[in-house]
């Protein structure tokens, strides 16, 4: 009890945390869109309640196939997806080591900085980054859905988006979500037409993870209107206005899923 | 103004009114304290009580004998240098060191009250300023208001460091903030909400000002403390060392481990828990649940950033036992909740301070280890 009682209370605080920052960036007039502060407290809120369901679900999955652990064992949690050996990396990490190891540096570094000051808690900077980047991911995504499709059909596709198969991943401490989030906001920055934000969008997500370099290949897919076509599928309605298609896609989806943290967590 | 006075809010006149109020309130709280243990029938030495009662003993022994190089005595390093050496300063007139401490509690008081109401009407109406004020008098460890401690010293320059910042008073707000770093450990963490106001105002108005640069100050005398332990004890964090050992057994550790601590404490020492341990734990959560209603409710942010790393790093440590009087002096928690427009809940949370102040005061002056 006494465990639980500490994780919710600094889960509490750093969500506070992240709550004045992101008001802090509001008030000195850095995000321009007078609307966005409110979306995004509430795309974050929606975020932060899907992660929080997704480690709820993992952890009494853990619990009933591997026997009782700490719902706040991130690591133990997500054990099945390496998360031990990132962590290592996170706290070992030194200059020398930088590209040497099995993550490219961006990450390792950062976790381990962070852990300088939060007393070593290189796991909980990692789930708290995986979350904030989630957070990131979802606005990002949200914002660029809602001015081409419109409210209603952005928050179904965000639906079915974290819903997709792995999307857990999303909220374990590894850096799948800081790539994701710096991969959509390459993506963003194309949309913008900002070609200095974009470069260095991608760069960071290459060095942040290996699969950062997809953010490149947005360039060449974003001009052959590859995103264009997508988002005209999804504006059509044929997806988005079947009632009857989404509830059936989202049940398969979240059976999937569970099919899925069970065979990883057993080992299978 | 204030109905009936016919006082303008901009007078020395009702600022030296709120001082003689919050003056007033510790007086009635103690005698309020006595007079409910003379009912039951219990003697207590006024005086002794106050100068034994938790720190006041080291502050006042700090103020008689300065700090110690070695001996049993090289741990009072462990308190900050501030409010000793102003009772060391101001006994030259008392010519007690028990009676200066108090007079310096009360009068702190006093003007923590004033520049709160102060603070409180720059962004409220009188109605709310004074719901703050009568939320800090009945405050439910108000009690460390009016005996020997810093709490007083430091809610009065939280405030006022954070009153000029508002103001746009860089160099008050610097000097308060400094001095309030040599009160206690969490003084210094008054340059975020000045720095916060300092970026805003610079952004405002389109240009850096350099004299928001007086807010780097801050911090200045939690570095001044550090060179105290450097120079006395040759180690930069003396104190630190001293912390870990006898008798508190105190380090540094992360919000969730002093959380865990505290609850499994509570559980082993049930006699304690209930004064002590479940308080802190819920302090905790009310403190970090009101700076959610305080961004609900539009409180400047600024505030909202100091109760968040005040709360944050307060909590950094390992064996907490003072969690609650800690959050107590932390002046936006009155702000944040004075800011709450419902009328049950502000029932309540009247009902709520006021009941647990006098009950938790009853039982301080009989000698219960309320820390």
């Amino acid at each position: 009890m006494g465990n639980f009682i500490g994780g919710i209370g600094a889960a509490f605080i750093m969500a506070a945390a992240a709550a004045i920052i992101a008001k802090f960036f509001a008030e000195i007039n850095v995000i321009k869109d007078k609307d966005a502060p409110k979306r995004s407290a509430k795309v974050s809120l929606a975020a932060v309640a899907v992660g929080g369901a997704y480690l709820f679900v993992i952890a009494l999955m853990f619990n009933a196939l591997k026997g009782s652990t700490n719902f706040f064992d991130f690591e133990t949690l997500f054990d099945f997806f390496g998360t031990g050996s990132v962590i290592e990396a996170c706290s070992d990490f030194h200059i020398g080591s930088a590209f040497g190891g099995i993550m490219m540096p961006l990450y390792p570094a950062l976790v381990h900085a962070a852990g300088l000051i939060v007393f070593e808690k290189y796991t909980l900077i990692a789930e708290f980054v995986s979350f904030v980047s989630a957070c990131v991911s979802a606005c990002l995504l949200y914002s660029m859905l809602e001015k081409r499709i419109g409210a209603e059909k952005s928050a179904d596709v965000m639906l079915i988006a974290a819903c997709l198969p792995c999307a857990f991943m999303l909220f374990a401490p590894t850096c799948v979500s800081p790539a994701l989030a710096l991969i959509l906001c390459a993506l963003y920055a194309l949309s913008k037409g900002s070609a200095r934000a974009f470069i260095i969008s991608a760069a960071a997500a290459c060095l942040v993870s290996k699969v950062g370099i997809a953010a490149f290949l947005l360039y060449p897919l974003y001009k052959r209107g590859v995103c264009g076509a997508v988002v005209g599928f999804l504006k059509s309605g044929a997806f988005t206005d079947n009632e009857t298609l989404k509830k059936i896609i989202l049940t398969l989806l979240v059976m999937i899923n569970g099919v899925i943290i069970c065979c990883l967590i057993r080992g299978i | 103004m204030i109905k009936g006075l016919k006082i303008k809010d901009n007078s020395l006149k009702i600022f030296w009114i709120i001082f003689a109020a919050g003056v007033l309130s510790r007086i009635v709280l103690l005698l309020a304290g006595l007079a409910v243990l003379k009912i039951f029938g219990t003697d207590v030495n006024l005086m002794d009580s106050l100068a034994d009662m938790g720190d006041a003993v080291h502050y006042i022994y700090i103020a008689e004998n300065g700090y110690a190089a070695t001996g049993d005595a090289a741990n009072k390093i462990v308190f900050f240098p501030l409010m000793p050496y102003m009772m060391k300063f101001l006994n030259i007139i008392f010519r007690n060191y028990t009676l200066t401490g108090l007079v310096i509690s009360y009068a702190c008081f006093g003007f923590a009250a004033a520049y709160l109401y102060k603070l409180m009407r720059l962004d409220y109406s009188e109605g709310k300023a004074m719901d703050a004020l009568m939320l800090l008098f009945i405050a439910p460890y108000g009690m460390f208001f009016i005996s020997v401690h810093t709490e007083s010293l430091f809610l009065m320059l939280s405030v006022m460091t954070l009153y000029y910042a508002r103001k746009e008073n860089w160099i008050a707000a610097g000097i308060a903030g400094f001095f309030a770093s040599l009160t206690k450990s969490q003084g210094m963490l008054l340059v975020v909400p000045a720095v916060y106001e300092a970026i805003i105002c610079c952004v405002r108005d389109k240009k850096f000002k350099k004299k928001t640069l007086f807010t780097l100050i801050i911090p200045v005398g939690f570095l001044i403390y550090l060179c105290i332990n450097k120079a006395l004890q040759g180690d930069w964090f003396a104190f630190v060392q001293h912390q870990s050992v006898a008798p508190w057994y105190n380090s540094a550790t992360w919000v969730s481990d002093s959380l865990s601590t505290s609850y499994s404490t509570g559980v082993e020492y049930f006699g304690l828990s209930m004064i002590i341990y479940w308080p802190q734990i819920a302090l905790f959560f009310a403190a970090v649940a009101l700076v959610f209603v305080g961004l609900y409710k539009k409180v400047r942010t600024s505030y909202l950033a100091f109760m968040g790393v005040y709360v944050l790093v307060t909590y950094f440590q390992s064996w907490m036992l003072s969690g609650a009087r800690y959050i107590t002096s932390c002046a936006v928690m009155y702000i944040v909740m004075a800011s709450i427009d419902s009328k049950p809940v502000k029932y309540i949370m009247y009902i709520i301070s006021g009941g647990l102040c006098l009950c938790w005061l009853t039982m301080w002056l009989q000698g219960y280890a309320i820390m």
